[in-house]
């Protein structure tokens, strides 16, 4: 009813107010591209170049339900330690030091299981401050004493290495045998709580999203189109609904047992995305952390504790990152002394820059570490089916690191070009 | 027009080590003003622009606002009592919208979440209220702006919290013609809108265009403070050169 | 012949004030009205109610958060959508048309660079007038209709029959522009015709810098110099409304030779041709005269000794214009619009140096000086409040003779 018409005062925020329409959101979304903010995009091209290359080379196995849903659980530890790298990538910091954290927590975690006694939850809780612990002592000889990240996280990457032989000892492994860890990565949700979790998450984000959109609207603010908007909630429950689908299917090799129904990691992932999405999105806290990365002095200006931001983000990375030490001890049943050693960081950070994390700080989302996960486990599993020697796995991955990276670098460089 | 200046400073001292920076110098400015201060390099200028805006702290003389005596100690307590400066370096984070910039910092939210709409409403006013016409949409990244653009959301974000001075320091050095007018003609706005004004330029066009008194310093001290009025191109100059006038009177 | 208003006339007045209110001041609760109007809430419904009935304003709740208690009090805002004007500004260099709402909205506009600078044909310049307009009503909304329509142009206009006596820069002397264009666009409203620095006094008086102030004077550049004198509110039209030529005051006699035949007026002095000229830039071509001046402050700004000895010159004359005008108007303000803005900004020290020296104490002393704060479109905006006069000085007649041109008028 109210055609609200800007005054004259205010007619230069046209842009504002006007509802775009479709043709001019595609063209605004392209300049942006074309600008160098290329987003989500090399990560979807990556992801469905990789099926089409894979699905070629194996038709047989690699899109059978049973390796996707491999697929999936591969993809756990990469991306919940990936997701809390993005913390440290958007300061323009980076914590070589993650993966190896992640071996220490796992080893904590599995120690207290099996030769204290303690209950799985002890265990796990202990884990977690034991992360949260490294990244303090990360933090603050980062933030306070100002040795730069690389040097203090290279030196726990080594230090952690010794921690972890020393928790384990000569044996080697320690098993994890506790029935709610194992369940983590080897268990199924039952099918009906997969589906109503599904359906629940694909409604409550058409929810948010068409909530949000009318708000705008009806204050007169800025926003995309309607046809957009409801694009992309159907594209989203599509995935949501399909991969509920594919994971639902009987997968197990034998007719006689049945294999079916969406991993518990999943969900963990989901719950741990929601949040850290939420935290830098809708938070003073994440608001604040974007601008650190982007300008620490004009951070320090607006009078934002600098140092403590920057410690924080350390606390967060090394706290996901013992999340994912019990995750990829669940999915291996054991804990070893090379656990979060070798390939694991270098996975987690290509993960994170793949997605669409900036290494110059001050760009990413936590969903960049979903997409760059999923890349990275792809990767990682069809080089397996191919049969590849090491070898050629550790060129691979570190070529497409090296991609992403030149990617995000050549992309900033076009952005400063454009003015942007 | 026998007001109480918002801005009062009396015999002002600074020093640094053995280095004397300001010496006795008075300066102030009143509401609904520009007033520009002038000096060579080295005058003394960015000094007590630190020292008003509690970078730096006084080593002598009175600091009264509202004709209260304050002492402010940190850019937040200058904040506090209403006084924001616009540095030449701006400090603006590149990655964030023009919302984002200007409520670095001090957030609007309803309980843990940030409170968008009504920060974009109220970003979108004062730019309005400065006539602001090339921004295009307040959800531009700060990336994305010219110069003059990011200055004026640099001004536009001192203006946000009811101050009731503002400092520029050389707003237009690193611009050109057609952003340094828009830029001249948002400060003018601002103190027909009741702010006290100080604006600090080398350019003698922008103090003159806008400025409605001038305050001149000379090797740290104050040779002249005089309404932009009464003067002429050739006295401001001689001032800022010689720290005199004879045709004003004015005696180094 | 009545002895006093009838009460008629009151309800009329107070029509047209309440409308001229929403209209300059926007959208307002009744409570606001009744204060500053100065009539009691009463009244104000039933006008309010008069103008709703004839799609002038409607009501409508608040749209602000407001969380205050009680009641919000309806808010009375313009049709913006649906009663305009056409406003038209004939530039040397550009024409430029926009359909305005009430409230001042530009709606729409169309823009054309044109070669004025020889000279053009009345019938042609009417047929791309009415080229652009008609373009801008198609567009408007089947319920939306036209009030009035008014053309700034940069020359001498008589009032009351609207004939152009002299366009220096334009030579299209001595012919009815409005009369012409009125039948052209067939539209059913006159088209009136003021003199383009004149409109953009009053724009900048009504909506821009000059808000509050009720003594000002403007100054228009557009190549020729012109201006606007705002005294106790109101125009200064003098005896046949051809007041306000501030372009052709004699500021330095013996000097350049101007385009009215004399010699030292301001436009000669501080004219675009002038400071090109001294700028040694006089063969810029294919540039519009506001380019052209940009060109040489930015020159200027750079270092260029020539431009900035040009700005020198320029400035200076200007402000013996300036000081002459504070000293006989003693005006509140004065604003800088068109290319005089750039001038102005670029030579700022000059222009105030010589008030300083030549502007009496006493007039000088609270003078303030200002660029216009509509920009490039004061013109545009001045016709617009021009063609808006009609309607907000009688508000149901001019719509009741829209309606129905032959009949008689409804209601008066």
């Amino acid at each position: 009813m109210s055609t609200d018409i800007p005054r004259l005062a205010d007619a230069d925020f046209a842009a504002d107010r006007r509802q775009l329409d479709v043709r001019s959101a595609v063209s605004d979304y392209w300049a942006r591209v074309r600008a160098g903010e290329l987003g989500a995009i090399p990560a979807i091209l990556a992801l469905a170049f990789l099926f089409v290359l894979f699905t070629g080379l194996r038709p047989d196995t690699f899109l059978s339900t049973g390796n996707v849903a491999n697929l999936f659980t591969q993809a756990l530890p990469v991306t919940i330690l990936a997701m809390g790298l993005v913390f440290v990538l958007l300061l323009g910091e980076i914590d070589l030091s993650a993966g190896v954290a992640s071996g220490v927590c796992g080893a904590v975690m599995a120690k207290l299981i099996v030769e204290s006694g303690q209950p799985w939850y002890v265990a796990v809780i202990a884990a977690i401050a034991t992360g949260v612990v490294i990244g303090t002592a990360i933090g603050w000889l980062v933030s306070v004493i100002r040795i730069p990240s690389f040097v203090v996280t290279l030196a726990l990457f080594l230090g952690l290495q010794g921690i972890t032989l020393k928790l384990i000892g000569k044996g080697g492994t320690v098993p994890v045998r506790d029935d709610v860890i194992v369940a983590l990565a080897n268990k199924n949700m039952p099918l009906w709580l997969g589906w109503t979790l599904a359906v629940l998450v694909a409604l409550g984000y058409a929810a948010s999203q068409l909530l949000r959109w009318n708000r705008q609207r009806r204050r007169g603010l800025h926003g995309k189109p309607v046809q957009l908007v409801a694009g992309r909630v159907v594209v989203v429950g599509a995935i949501l609904l399909i991969g509920t689908f594919v994971l639902s299917l009987d997968r197990a090799p034998s007719p006689l047992v049945t294999l079916a129904g969406i991993p518990w990691g999943v969900p963990l992932v989901a719950v741990l995305l929601i949040i850290a999405t939420f935290v830098l999105d809708r938070t003073a806290y994440g608001r604040h952390l974007y601008a650190v990365g982007g300008s620490a002095e004009a951070a320090r200006r607006a009078g934002i504790n600098v140092t403590r931001i920057r410690m924080s983000v350390f606390m967060i990375a090394s706290g996901l990152a013992a999340v994912s030490g019990i995750v990829a001890a669940s999915r291996l049943n054991s804990v070893a002394t090379d656990s979060g050693a070798g390939n694991t960081l270098l996975y987690a950070v290509g993960a994170a820059v793949i997605g669409g994390t900036s290494l110059f700080g001050g760009r990413g989302r936590a969903r960049d570490a979903i997409l760059g996960g999923l890349v990275i486990a792809t990767i990682d599993n069809g080089l397996g089916l191919l049969g590849m020697d090491a070898y050629a796995n550790f060129l691979i991955t570190g070529g497409v690191l090296l991609v992403a990276a030149g990617i995000d670098a050549l992309s900033r460089r076009r952005r400063s070009a454009t003015g942007r | 027009m026998s007001q109480t200046p918002v801005l009062d400073l009396r015999g002002i001292d600074k020093s640094f080590g053995p280095v004397r920076v300001l010496q006795q110098v008075d300066f102030t400015a009143y509401a609904g003003e520009v007033t520009a201060l002038v000096g060579d390099n080295g005058a003394g200028k960015t000094t007590l622009v630190k020292c008003i805006g509690g970078i730096h702290s006084l080593d002598g003389g009175d600091y009264l606002f509202d004709g209260r005596p304050v002492r402010p100690s940190s850019p937040r307590e200058a904040a506090g009592l209403g006084i924001e400066v616009v540095h030449q370096d701006l400090a603006l984070a590149d990655n964030l919208d023009i919302v984002q910039n200007m409520f670095l910092g001090r957030e609007r939210r309803r309980g843990i979440v940030l409170d968008e709409t009504a920060m974009e409403e109220l970003a979108r006013r004062t730019l309005a209220e400065l006539s602001v016409r090339t921004i295009g949409s307040v959800r531009r990244k700060v990336s994305e702006l010219s110069g003059g653009q990011r200055q004026t959301v640099a001004i536009a974000r001192a203006v946000l919290w009811d101050s009731r001075v503002v400092v520029l320091d050389e707003p237009s050095a690193a611009l050109g013609v057609a952003q340094t007018q828009q830029v001249l003609e948002i400060v003018r706005r601002l103190a027909d809108q009741g702010l006290a004004v100080v604006l600090i330029s080398h350019n003698m066009n922008d103090v003159f265009a806008v400025s409605d008194r001038v305050a001149a310093l000379y090797l740290g001290r104050t040779v002249a403070q005089v309404r932009t009025a009464d003067v002429t191109h050739a006295q401001v100059v001689e001032l800022i050169t010689a720290g005199r006038s004879e045709s004003l009177g004015i005696r180094g | 012949m009545k002895a006093g208003p009838s009460q008629e006339d009151i309800r009329r007045h107070n029509l047209g004030t309440l409308l001229r209110y929403v209209h300059v001041r926007g959208p307002a609760s009744r409570a606001t009205l009744a204060e500053s109007l100065g009539l009691n809430r009463s009244t104000i419904m039933a006008l309010t109610a008069d103008l709703t009935a004839a799609g002038l304003v409607r009501e409508e709740l608040p749209r602000s958060p407001g969380r205050r208690a009680g009641r919000p009090s309806l808010v009375v805002r313009p049709e913006s959508t649906r009663v305009y004007v056409l406003a038209f500004d004939v530039g040397v260099d550009r024409i430029a048309v926009a359909r305005v709402g009430l409230g001042g909205v530009v709606l729409d506009r169309r823009e054309s660079p044109h070669e004025g600078r020889g000279p053009v044909e009345p019938a042609e310049l009417v047929a791309t007038l009415a080229g652009m307009a008609r373009s801008l009503v198609r567009k408007a909304g089947r319920d939306a209709v036209c009030v009035g329509a008014a053309l700034a142009f940069p020359g001498i206009v008589r009032r009351g029959d609207d004939v152009i006596r002299f366009g220096p820069n334009l030579r299209v002397g001595d012919v009815r522009l409005g009369e012409m264009l009125s039948r052209r666009l067939a539209l059913g409203v006159p088209v009136a015709v003021a003199n383009d620095a004149n409109l953009g006094a009053i724009a900048e008086h009504e909506r821009g810098a000059g808000v509050g102030y009720d003594d000002m004077v403007y100054l228009h550049g557009d190549v020729g110099v012109g201006g606007g004198i705002i005294v106790g509110g109101r125009l200064l039209g003098g005896q046949d409304g051809y007041g306000g030529e501030i372009g052709h005051m004699g500021v330095n006699p013996g000097g350049r030779t101007c385009s009215c035949g004399a010699r030292g007026c301001l436009e000669s002095e501080v004219g675009e041709r002038t400071l090109l000229t001294l700028a040694g830039r006089a063969d810029l071509t294919g540039m519009t005269s506001r380019e052209a001046v940009r060109a040489i402050v930015d020159a200027a700004d750079r270092g260029d000794v020539v431009a900035r000895d040009a700005l020198h010159q320029v400035g200076t004359w200007l402000g013996h214009g300036v000081a002459n005008l504070v000293n006989i108007f003693n005006p509140g303000l004065v604003v800088f619009g068109g290319t005089l803005r750039d001038v102005y900004l670029g030579s700022a020290a000059q222009v105030r140096s010589v008030l300083a020296t030549e502007g009496m104490a006493a007039p000088r002393e609270r003078v303030r000086l200002r660029t216009a704060q509509l920009g490039d479109d004061t013109t545009l905006v001045g016709a617009a409040e021009f063609a808006f006069a009609d309607v907000l000085d009688d508000p149901l007649h001019v719509l009741a003779r829209l309606r129905d041109p032959e009949g008689e008028p409804v209601g008066s």
